[in-house]
């Protein structure tokens, strides 16, 4: 029952719990006996709230019988990446400089989550300040990877939110995304990661890696679950300066509405010519277009700039703001920071003004001509990553040889993108691929994703552990 | 500006002795690499940013604040 339960999706799990098959209370308490389980075979979780997530699923208990329904998340067991701040309850961002920080403000996304009636199961591991690599110098081990728990890398920074929902440890969990942090777990967990258009969610109470580049979003089963989760999330905040002034449509109202008639266009210098994916990555993302196709998608090729010119941006821009948020504390204390961020930090330092200028400048440019592609198309698809998941990183101090990845172009835009599993591949490791939509337009990205999602097979196979 | 590798080596040492790090040689070697990858990212961006009519770039009016 524990597993049936688990594996539920959050719109399963609101229809069975309204029609009185099971309370809030038995659905947490089936997540945390399963987290008391499994998790120390995967580490997702850095810290399990389990008192605090049971009176909130008896407060939404007793509101639902009452007849008081807050929405699609009232009840749903949620779970939160470390670098994002809860009152009262200790948030490390998986580093040791914060193994004392208890913050007294919940985020902004926290107290949504908290108005949506979800219940908030813990704290997830995630990599050092949303950008460091796994080493065994850090105060927690590293998630690892539920399809191949004995070496595969989850991808990072939010480990341990594709770790979780994965391996069924949380209906849905939050994660950041700087240059690829939601879609790259998602991916190689073989989950759905939705990153939202820069400024729809707030970033009041998340640790900062890059003001100008920091997202927000959800990682959840399906598509569905995203929109669910991002509508519950999404919102003006007038003390984010990054947060815009829009209403919040409904994410779900077009998800039905199929794909017939909408251009797709595929981004495939990225994964053929400016690098090279596996062959059963390309192979699994021609077999999804065709499924788009099949559905009634005018489906063709489109160019942007190189992936190279993308990196280049956001390499100068996140390391020069990383270094900014997270100066006095490597100062002070550099010897408490992991392995690689010990000496990585530093390069920040020595980006100049003006390259850092030049950078921001470029970005304008390059989100201009992003706009400019989507007159001509509904929506982008690429690959997510190049490779199914790695072997995990361990202890590589400082620098390590940098490659555009392909995840980058849409956050230096700050457009919307979505990761969603394609498929297997001989080794059991999950495929995706990533679709972006111009900005704002979350609905019909979402709208393509889950058209695919219901069309493929993929949603009915879970990691064995 | 691009900085001669002496300089950077001399910039990072006096960096991570600010910060009490202990870094070896290669440590080292690799963090100049690294920043010297940047600025060469910082050459390619303004060559990027030339090829563009760009009448105006600077902070956003306070209106829009």
């Amino acid at each position: 029952m524990t597993e049936e339960l688990c594996f539920l999706t959050i719109t399963e799990a609101a229809r069975r719990l309204r029609g009185g098959e099971f309370s809030p209370v038995a659905l947490t308490e089936a997540f945390l006996e399963r987290i008391e389980a499994i998790n120390p075979k995967i580490d997702a979780y850095l810290l399990v709230t389990g008192d605090q997530a049971l009176e909130a699923a008896q407060q939404a208990e007793k509101e639902l019988s009452a007849g008081r329904d807050r929405g699609p998340l009232h009840g749903i067991p949620i779970a939160l990446k470390d670098n994002i701040e809860t009152a009262g309850i200790r948030t490390t961002a998986h580093s040791r400089i914060l193994l004392d920080h208890v913050p007294e403000a919940d985020a902004a996304v926290v107290e949504k989550l908290q108005q949506s009636g979800a219940v908030i199961l813990g704290k997830l591991a995630c990599l050092e300040f949303a950008h460091g690599a796994p080493s065994t110098n850090q105060a927690f081990p590293p998630a690892r990877n539920p399809w191949d728990r004995d070496r595969g890398f989850t991808g990072g920074s939010s480990t341990g939110s594709g770790a979780a929902v994965a391996a069924g440890l949380a209906m849905a969990a939050l994660g950041t995304d700087t240059g690829g942090s939601i879609r790259n777990p998602a991916a190689l967990c073989g989950t759905a990661g939705l990153m939202p258009t820069y400024g729809r969610v707030s970033r009041r109470g998340v640790i900062p890696y890059s003001f100008s580049l920091d997202c927000c979003g959800p990682l959840a089963w399906t598509v569905k679950d995203c929109a669910l989760v991002l509508g519950a999330i999404a919102g003006f905040d007038p003390a984010d300066p990054g947060s815009a002034d829009l209403q919040v449509p409904d994410f779900t109202s077009q998800l039905e509405h199929g794909v017939a008639g909408l251009k797709i266009g595929v981004l495939r210098h990225f994964f053929e010519e400016d690098m090279v994916a596996d062959p059963e990555m390309i192979a699994s993302i021609d077999a999804a277009l065709e499924v788009l196709g099949s559905q009634g998608a005018k489906v063709s090729d489109a160019r942007a700039g190189p992936l190279a010119d993308y990196h280049d941006v956001k390499t100068l821009v996140g390391e020069a703001e990383f270094f900014a948020a997270h100066e006095a504390d490597w100062l002070a204390r550099a010897n408490d920071f992991g392995a690689s961020l010990q000496l990585r930090t530093a390069e920040g330092a020595l980006i100049g003004a003006v390259d850092y200028l030049h950078a921001q400048r470029a970005r304008r440019h390059l989100a201009a001509e992003m706009d400019q592609m989507f007159d001509s198309f509904d929506v982008l698809i690429t690959a997510t990553v190049l490779d199914p998941a790695p072997p995990m990183p361990r202890d590589a101090r400082g620098p390590k040889a940098r490659k555009p990845n392909l995840t980058q172009p849409f956050n230096v835009a700050g457009v919307p993108a979505l990761s969603v599993c394609t498929g297997f591949n001989e080794a059991g490791l999950p495929l995706a691929m990533q679709i972006a939509a111009r900005a704002f337009d979350e609905t019909t990205l979402l709208r393509v994703g889950h058209t695919y999602e219901r069309a493929a097979p993929y949603r009915d196979r879970r990691p064995e552990l | 500006m691009i900085q001669s590798q002496e300089a950077i080596r001399q910039c990072l040492s006096e960096l991570f002795a600010e910060a009490k790090l202990k870094v070896s040689d290669k440590d080292l070697n690799r963090m100049v690499a690294m920043v010297i990858e940047n600025q060469a990212a910082g050459e390619r961006v303004r060559r990027l940013v030339a090829r563009y009519d760009e009448p105006a770039f600077g902070f956003p009016s306070r209106r829009r604040i």
